[in-house]
């Protein structure tokens, strides 16, 4: 009960920051409380299956992109619907046909689908519309982006607590460690997988969306950037993606540390990253907290 | 009454045939042994029981529903329940969830309490039940067997197939085992086991079936079965050799 008491008193804190901030710093709350959504919304999926996706931007894209595409024809609320709409309809289309796929050619497809659909947008923009680049004029303040954006942070770590005491967490978990004593359980893999990865899919949709009018200006490359996939995964990895509060530990300090570097470093920012990528995946793919716990109980087995 | 119906099984990998036209019947409450020398198909009939490999052709029937092709996970939804030659745990998962799995999503789907008593009762079977948070990656692998046994238990199925589960244990552990498996069938499971120990096959199976090459070259009693001349030929001799 106290652990409930204290995240509504955080996220009644969080909400009421705005006021006390500048601009600047909004603009980086924003940026980090969209992280910890992304990151936990990755681990939904990922985080318990171990099917790495680098599909993040793919639908972060796509949600922005229907927000530029919807935003001078239709409310707002009901642009946000649509978004929410695509990414469910795309998410059930790409788990229907890869998620069959064996660990790493689901890492290759996921990657691959962000520059499939940017490519088809570009296409289709350059070719059909006649314009690439959208401008997204909404009267949607910076206030109100970082509440909606704080309000779906807050939605989805509550599906996934929600979702670890069900039978859906439980099948997730069995499906991580092997899919071969999953089937002979019971557990039909396709929909379990597919119901996980629409959830988690429509959620990076949303953040995309939310986010969107951050931007102002709209295109293709600037909304599918492979650096927003890749991010998600470092941080929800390093965080320790099988735990509820683990993507968040890691997007915090992370996206700072980003923030920090991506202005000291900018030559050799995209380096670091794909150096911190590699690290992750290979050193800690259980996370920086269960490595280093893993660590203590092994001293601790050591000199007992 | 016949639990499970086998009609010309066959199963192809390539040009190699593991399974050929493989027929038998199985009745309810019957422990039967299958036997046969290394790589004659037993594993893999099994596998084809059980919706782990799809059959190339044959007619699985099981209580009268026709489970030809099936998932593996509808088939153990429907009573089936099995181990594996390698033992597979979950290896991340504690002893309690490990079992608690196909209590959850095999025939009865049971949640909430319910679940973790039935987990609970099937790890004291075993006699596990001291260590119900334990990490199973944790385990001795004779704990692993346990476990996994433990894990085939939970989902009260009604054909249980086990694959060499009381190979690797030392004669201690081993008529600990086949006590075990002895006191399950006073409980009406059906049971196949691939066993490549005598001395559990006569202690526990009235009647046994001998693969070589893919194909069924005995079903009878254990008795008859064990002395016939092209048994001893394709199976025992090899044994009594190595
Ligand atoms: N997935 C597979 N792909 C190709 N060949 C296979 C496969 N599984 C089994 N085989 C082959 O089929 C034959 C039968 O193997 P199987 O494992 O069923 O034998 P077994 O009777 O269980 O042997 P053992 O006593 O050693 O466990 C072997 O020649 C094996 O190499
Ligand atoms: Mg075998």
């Amino acid at each position: 009960m106290s652990r409930i008491a204290l995240a509504v008193v955080t996220v009644v804190l969080l909400a009421a920051i705005p006021g006390y901030l500048s601009d600047y710093s909004l603009g980086l709350m924003i940026g980090l409380v969209t992280y910890v959504t992304l990151a936990s919304a990755w681990a939904l999926f990922s985080g318990h299956t171990r099917y790495v996706s680098l599909a993040t931007v793919a639908f972060y894209g796509s949600g922005a992109y229907t927000v530029a595409v919807l935003n001078e024809s239709l409310p707002y609320p009901l642009v946000l619907l649509c978004a929410g709409l695509i990414g469910f309809l795309l998410a059930l289309i790409v788990g229907l046909s890869t998620l069959r796929l064996a660990g790493i050619y689901f890492v290759i497809f996921s990657f691959g689908l962000a520059e499939l659909i940017r490519q088809l947008i570009t296409w289709y923009e350059v070719n059909v519309t006649g314009t690439l680049g959208r401008y997204i004029f909404l009267d949607v303040t910076a206030r109100g982006i970082y509440w909606q954006m704080l309000a779906l942070a807050v939605f989805t770590i509550g599906l996934s607590a929600w979702i670890g005491r069900h039978r859906l967490g439980l099948a997730l978990k069995v499906i991580g460690d092997d899919e071969m004593v999953a089937a002979h359980s019971g557990i039909d893999l396709s929909r379990t997988k597919l119901i996980a990865f629409t959830l988690s899919s429509t959620i990076i949709t949303l953040a995309g969306a939310i986010a969107s009018p951050r931007w102002t200006y709209v295109e293709p490359s600037l909304v599918f950037n492979p650096t927003v996939s890749f991010l998600t995964v470092i941080m929800a990895l390093l965080g320790g993606a099988n735990r509820l509060w683990g993507p968040l530990m890691g997007a915090v300090p992370l996206f700072l540390l980003f923030e920090w570097l991506s202005v000291s470093f900018p030559d050799t920012y995209p380096v670091i990253l794909g150096l911190m990528f590699i690290a992750v995946v290979f050193l800690f793919p259980q996370g920086l907290l269960s490595s280093a716990e893993a660590f203590r109980n092994r001293l601790k087995g050591g000199t007992a | 009454m016949t639990m499970l119906h086998v009609t010309r099984a066959r199963k192809s990998f390539g040009g190699l045939v593991a399974v050929n036209d493989v027929s038998f019947d199985v009745a309810g409450g019957e422990i039967l042994g299958l036997l046969g020398p290394n790589g004659s198909g037993k594993t893999t009939l099994l596998n084809l029981i059980s919706g782990a490999l799809a059959p190339t052709a044959g007619r699985f029937v099981l209580n009268g529903q026709d489970m030809t092709g099936q998932r593996a996970d509808i088939i153990a939804r429907q009573g089936i329940a099995r181990t594996f030659q390698l033992v597979r745990i979950l290896p991340s998962l504690t002893l309690l969830e490990n079992v608690m799995v196909p209590a959850a999503f095999g025939p009865a789907r049971l949640w909430g309490e319910a679940v973790v008593s039935v987990a609970r009762e099937a790890l004291e079977q075993v006699g596990l039940s001291d260590r119900l948070s334990a990490t199973a990656g944790d385990l001795t692998y004779l704990d692993q067997k346990r476990l996994e046994l433990a894990r085939a238990l939970a989902a009260r199925p009604r054909l249980l197939l086990l694959d060499e589960w009381l190979a690797g244990l030392n004669p201690t552990e081993l008529r600990d085992g086949i006590a075990l498996i002895q006191s399950l069938s006073t409980t009406g499971i059906t049971i196949i086991m691939v066993e490549h120990i005598m001395e559990a096959v006569r202690a526990l199976c009235p009647r046994c079936l001998v693969m070589n090459s893919g194909t069924l070259i005995a079903d009878g009693p254990t008795q008859a079965v064990l002395s016939d001349r092209h048994v001893i030929a394709a199976y025992l001799g090899e044994v009594e050799h190595a």
